[in-house]
């Protein structure tokens, strides 16, 4: 930057000083020229700003001015110097000064103390960065350890330092400056940070109980239900109705986690068990299971127990072998009765339908209409008779309406709702939940280290979720998908891939984990396909402009030569290059259009037989003109092009 | 650890991240699906994958991991799956001596793994189970980490044979309640597996991506056998290795706007190089010094230049396989005792071989031939315009194609000619009169039988059509025409030809028919 304006530096600089201290402390926002100045904490800053920067100055912490009317002498006499690196974030100190204590002496001290400064502080981000020019000036005050990159800063040896408990006494959040490299006594911190970190991503903690949200009350309706079974011996049924990845699976297990002991708990899945049969012989196996021999033994002698029929028979219901329980089943006529015996067990049951709405699937419901029935003949206090509760998971809206009538009509109706996330912020006090977790569980162990790293770790996190960056790419995905597990897989992703070379979060990376868990255009896939693929595609859109909706290779190929020779014929010349399109053998397309119907990009239209040579079997085309129109810009062969825009 | 990653990374020429991602999924819990995308190169991937893990489960890896990879082609049942999947995982191999059993851990229910996912389930539980015992035996203290790995190759076949049985895969970890983590390793995109959009969890999403030109050949250079000595004059002396690669660079240059597989290009490099450095291994032979040297830089200059049009013509016939590599590099090896230093500037003529593919026709008697043609004409041109085609006036005087007629309709779809789309099917009766017509205009035989008069005539003609009859069947057995309606139909056969458009112009050329004045579309 020029000297000149180096040299009026101090005028400007002065001038607002002297305003400032005319109004008397009455630091209103009124004064753009002030606030405009306030970044010369930086000190160095180069005077000549620009001018559509003030407003944003405007909004700066207040708390700075008093800091730079005090220091404006400094700048003064720091105006000479040349240069400071933009990067240099000792604004952090500066700004955490309290009003009063702002003087060159302690500035100094506070500088001494910080060694690395990040790139992008929170701060940084807040208020404007001053890029106006390279030939900033140097800070005048000895620094002791004087990075200028903060590259270099990193010596494992050098710990960075957290700003100490009087700066932060107007109460914000601490300014701790990250360094980019972590040395090795915080390196163990950092992996069972990321084992912590993961390991809550993996199973996030639910809403605290206090909040209060839908998926909150669905816990506390899900639980009084069991609490009725369990407790009371009702047959209760109810269905948990939420999208997927809504939290209803865990908001079942955390239910259920209030009763464990107190009741037999039966989970199937409609996914898993396809048909009644299958599901029938697995409630059989998890109530032998839970239940076993001796549970069993205990039951009222009856002959028609299925159970009890096969302790009797001596077939070896239950047996310990190296110490495991393994179990013979009641033979399958057995079956169907067992579910009538699920409320005479010797401990209320609980049933889990997980894909309620696949079960209804099955031949006649038969399952459920068992199931709900045994429910509704449950009575309260009968002798022998203990609870019954189905609860069902799913996530389409109208499985009440696939429930047969009379499989209905012995429905509770009884629907309690789960939410996902509805709005980015509470997607970010889902991650600050996950994130902020405790690497350390071992207190005893809480050296200096482990508390430096909790203090960095924590401001890390605070800084990536405050950053706009990050608030863009959240709502990119969120314009996407509210499922909140999308989320939750990317994180993991720049979570593990944290090192100690890189050790906290980047907003901008993290961007790109998220959006390498979205699925790829199909422009990208179409730009990596070879000369030959492209070709044929070019040639399929000639296709359906001329009104044809299928094609078969000959007609492809036809084209793709007609268009060869007329490139040839008239070579249009680019450059010093003339510029004709490569003919390809036809074993050669022929093999690419294989290799197009493989990727699924041309689709037959009819099945293929014996009597239809494969370059007449007919295909369609599966590909966007816009997608394609992409992809052959990406592959800059104007040839392509040209005649890619003749099919208009 | 980073050493170690840099590695992997060389060894199999892929991204450093990649790996890390690799490592990071293996050893860590989460996340509990992947989906690793590899259109390109999915075996480098997978023998990738299998590094990472043997290496976890070795003793610097520290991890108590057990994996399987199971190729979901040869997995095409449930019970192949699961058994598969256990036995792998258990390294447990069925023999003569354990009565080719499965792998089973004691448990009275093992034998039932295989019949329903809870039984795989519980297969795999006591797997889990086994692992964390054994891990705990090895070691006093309790394993870093136990995991069972299980990686599917080829996924996309799941969805034809086993669609019920993706999802439960998918969330393997949380059904069988164990630490697992399920892998698939697919050519296609991860949307083209899944059976239904939504009841799929999304996987953790790894795409791997396609080799840079630096990458793809140093897959090539590598595979270059290290194996023989110096002193041996085979194309694989460690002293070409220099030659080896530019030769490489070179096959990449010509083939690259062709393909881009590293198989495909490692197939061509390996039916080439042996004819490639072969005048070099004639100077070798005449040479006096013992020691053998690597081609001067103008040496090697020119020994590309020689082989370049050979390059271009491999790529043609081999890439889609009309011939084989062997047979190839036989017909196109330079001639014996041709020496670099003294090579002409051109490669002689590649003498010409019988295994390439071709679609000549083979030797038929006169009539099939006509037939041949007539169904070829039968299936190309519209049935109304026969009797334009090859109707007479009265005078016996061809009637000539009228050109032009009514003018054409406005609007509509551009006109595709027949000869593009594919040929018609036809009834059994317009193939015998286009047959006669061709007989009675082209045939000088057919003609004077005509002049026969009375019984003999019809003898004749009843011997004649017996005896078409006959080679038609003849030809459907050959496949060169093919009966579109159900055998058991005797009326209203229909038919299709099953000649291409060059086999019917060659037949013409052999009967001496003017084929394009037939043809109701310009050929």
């Amino acid at each position: 930057m020029p000297k000149r304006k180096a040299v009026d530096a101090p005028a400007q600089v002065q001038g607002p000083a002297k305003r400032v201290t005319r109004s008397t402390g009455a630091l209103s926002t009124t004064q753009p020229v002030a606030n405009a100045t306030s970044p010369t904490k930086r000190r160095g800053r180069p005077p000549g700003l620009p001018a559509n920067t003030v407003p944003k100055f405007a909004k700066a912490n207040t708390r700075n001015r008093s800091n730079t009317i005090s220091s404006s002498k400094e700048n003064e006499r720091l105006d000479d110097e040349e240069e400071e690196d933009d990067d240099e974030l000792n604004i952090a100190s500066e700004v955490e000064k309290p009003v009063g204590s702002a003087r060159p002496s302690q500035k100094v001290v506070q500088d001494s103390i910080i060694v690395a400064a990040p790139r992008r502080s929170r701060l940084a981000t807040q208020q404007p960065t001053v890029k106006s020019s390279k030939s900033s000036t140097q800070p005048s005050h000895p620094r002791t350890a004087p990075p200028e990159t903060s590259d270099e800063v990193d010596t494992p040896s050098e710990l960075p330092e957290v700003a100490s408990p009087s700066k932060t006494a107007l109460g914000k959040r601490p300014q701790i400056v990250l360094p980019k490299i972590i040395p090795s006594k915080l390196a163990d911190h950092l992996s069972s940070q990321k084992q912590a970190c993961l390991a809550a991503l993996h199973d996030p903690p639910l809403a605290p109980d206090d909040e209060d949200v839908v998926n909150n009350l669905a816990l506390k309706q899900l639980t009084d239900l069991m609490r009725g079974t369990v407790e009371r011996g009702e047959g209760n049924s109810c269905l948990v109705l939420g999208p997927a990845g809504s939290g209803k699976t865990r908001i079942f297990e955390k239910a259920v986690s209030n009763f464990s002991g107190k009741s037999v708990v039966i989970r199937l899945s409609g996914f898993v068990q396809h048909n009644d049969r299958l599901a029938m012989r697995e409630i059989a196996r998890q109530v032998v299971e839970q239940t076993g021999n001796d549970k069993f033994s205990s039951l009222p002698s009856d002959d028609e127990n299925p159970f009890l029929d096969d302790t009797n028979a001596g077939e070896a219901s239950t047996s310990d072998v190296d110490g495991q329980i393994s179990i013979a089943l009641p033979p399958a006529s057995h079956l169907p009765s067992l579910i009538a015996q699920l409320s005479s067990l010797s401990l209320p049951v609980i049933l889990l339908l997980d894909g309620f709405h696949l079960f209804t699937g099955h031949a006649r419901q038969a399952l459920l209409y068992c199931l709900l029935d045994a429910v509704q003949s449950c009575r309260v206090g009968a002798e022998g008779q203990k609870g019954l509760a189905v609860v069902g998971l799913t996530s389409r809206v109208d499985v009440i309406n696939l429930l047969e009538k009379r499989v209905k009509s012995r429905f509770s109706h009884r629907i309690l709702r789960t939410a996902g996330m509805a709005s980015i912020d509470e997607w970010k006090c889902m991650l600050r939940r996950c994130l902020i977790t405790e690497g350390d569980k071992q207190d005893d162990h809480r050296d200096s280290s482990s508390q430096e790293w909790r203090k960095l770790w924590d401001y890390s996190i605070e800084r990536f979720l405050d950053d706009k960056a990050t608030s863009d790419g959240f709502k990119d995905l969120f314009g996407l998908t509210k499922d909140v597990r999308l989320l939750l897989k990317s994180m993991s992703g720049a979570i593990g891939s944290l090192s100690p070379s890189s050790p906290f979060l980047d907003p901008s990376r993290v961007r790109s984990y998220l959006s390498s868990q979205r699925c790829s255009s199909r422009a990208d896939i179409l730009s990596k396909l070879n000369y030959p693929l492209i070709s044929m595609l070019i040639a399929a859109e000639h296709v359906r402009i001329s009104g044809h909706d299928a094609f078969t290779f000959e007609q492809l190929y036809e084209l793709f030569r007609i268009q060869v020779r007329m490139s040839s014929a008239a070579p249009v010349a680019m450059g010093a290059s003339a510029l004709g399109m490569v003919n390809v053998s036809r074993g050669i397309l022929m093999g690419g259009f294989e290799q197009l119907a493989q990727m699924g990009l041309f689709v037959p239209t009819m099945a293929p037989s014996v009597g239809v040579a494969k370059q007449f079997v007919k295909h369609r085309c599966n590909v966007e003109r816009e997608d394609l129109r992409i992809a052959v810009g990406n592959t800059q062969q104007t040839n392509l092009k040209k005649w890619l825009s003749k099919a208009q | 650890m980073n050493d170690y990653t840099t590695q992997v990374a060389d060894d199999f020429c892929c991204d450093e991240e990649l790996v890390q991602q690799v490592i990071s999924l293996t050893t860590s819990p989460t996340p509990s699906f992947a989906y690793v995308y590899d259109a390109q190169t999915p075996e480098n991937t997978r023998n990738m994958l299998q590094c990472v893990l043997a290496r976890s489960t070795s003793a610097c890896g520290g991890m108590n991991i057990a994996y399987a990879f199971i190729n979901c082609v040869a997995c095409f049942s449930q019970r192949l799956l699961f058994d598969t999947t256990l036995n792998t995982l258990m390294k447990h191999r069925s023999t003569w001596n354990n009565g080719f059993g499965l792998w089973e851990d004691g448990a009275l229910e093992a034998g039932n793994w295989n019949d329903s996912l809870d039984g795989f389930f519980r297969g795999l539980n006591s797997c889990y189970a086994m692992l964390l015992k054994g891990g705990a035996a090895d070691d006093r203290r309790p394993p870093v980490s136990t995991k069972i790995v299980l990686v599917f190759e080829r996924p996309e076949k799941l969805k034809e044979t086993l669609p019920g049985i993706v999802m439960p895969l998918a969330r393997l970890h949380e059904m069988a309640k164990a630490n697992i983590t399920t892998i698939f390793l697919g050519e296609t995109e991860w949307e083209n597996i899944t059976p239904h959009a939504g009841t799929l969890p999304d996987p953790h999403r790894i795409t791997v991506q396609t080799l840079s030109k630096e990458a793809l050949m140093r897959m090539i250079t590598k595979k270059f056998p290290d194996t023989y000595p110096e002193t041996s004059l085979s194309p694989y002396n460690p002293t070409l290795k220099t030659l080896f690669a530019h030769f490489v660079e070179t096959v990449y240059n010509v083939c690259s706007p062709f393909t881009v597989e590293p198989k495909e290009l490692a197939y061509l490099v390996a039916a080439r190089w042996p004819g490639f450095v072969s005048p070099l291994l004639e100077d070798w032979k005449h040479q006096n010094s013992e020691e053998l040297q690597g081609p001067s830089e103008e040496s090697r200059i020119r020994l590309i230049k020689l082989f370049m049009p050979s390059l271009s013509n491999a790529v043609e016939s081999l890439y889609p396989r009309l011939l084989s590599a062997k047979e190839w590099s036989n017909t196109n090896t330079p001639p014996n005792g041709m020496r670099l230093s003294r090579a002409a500037a051109k490669l002689p003529q590649a003498s010409t071989t019988s295994s390439v593919i071709t679609d000549e026709l083979p030797e038929l008697p006169k009539i099939s031939n006509f037939i041949l043609l007539a169904s070829f004409l039968a299936s190309h041109n519209p049935a109304k315009t026969d009797a334009r085609m090859f109707g007479r006036n009265m005078d016996d005087k061809k009637r000539k194609r009228k050109k032009g007629g009514s003018p054409r309709k406005q609007g509509g779809s551009a006109k595709v000619s027949q000869l593009l789309q594919g040929p018609m099917t036809f009834p059994y009766d317009r193939l015998i009169a286009i047959l006669g017509a061709l007989l009675l205009e082209y045939d000088d035989g057919a003609r004077q039988s005509l002049s026969f008069s009375g019984s003999i005539l019809n003898v004749e003609s009843e011997v004649f059509r017996i005896q078409t009859n006959a080679l038609i069947q003849d030809l459907m057995s050959k496949h060169l025409l093919h009966r579109t309606t159900a055998p058991e139909r005797f009326d209203s056969m229909q038919f299709k030809c099953g000649i291409t458009q060059e086999q019917g112009l060659a037949l013409a050329r052999r009967l001496g028919i003017p084929l394009a004045e037939l043809m109701w579309d310009p050929m």
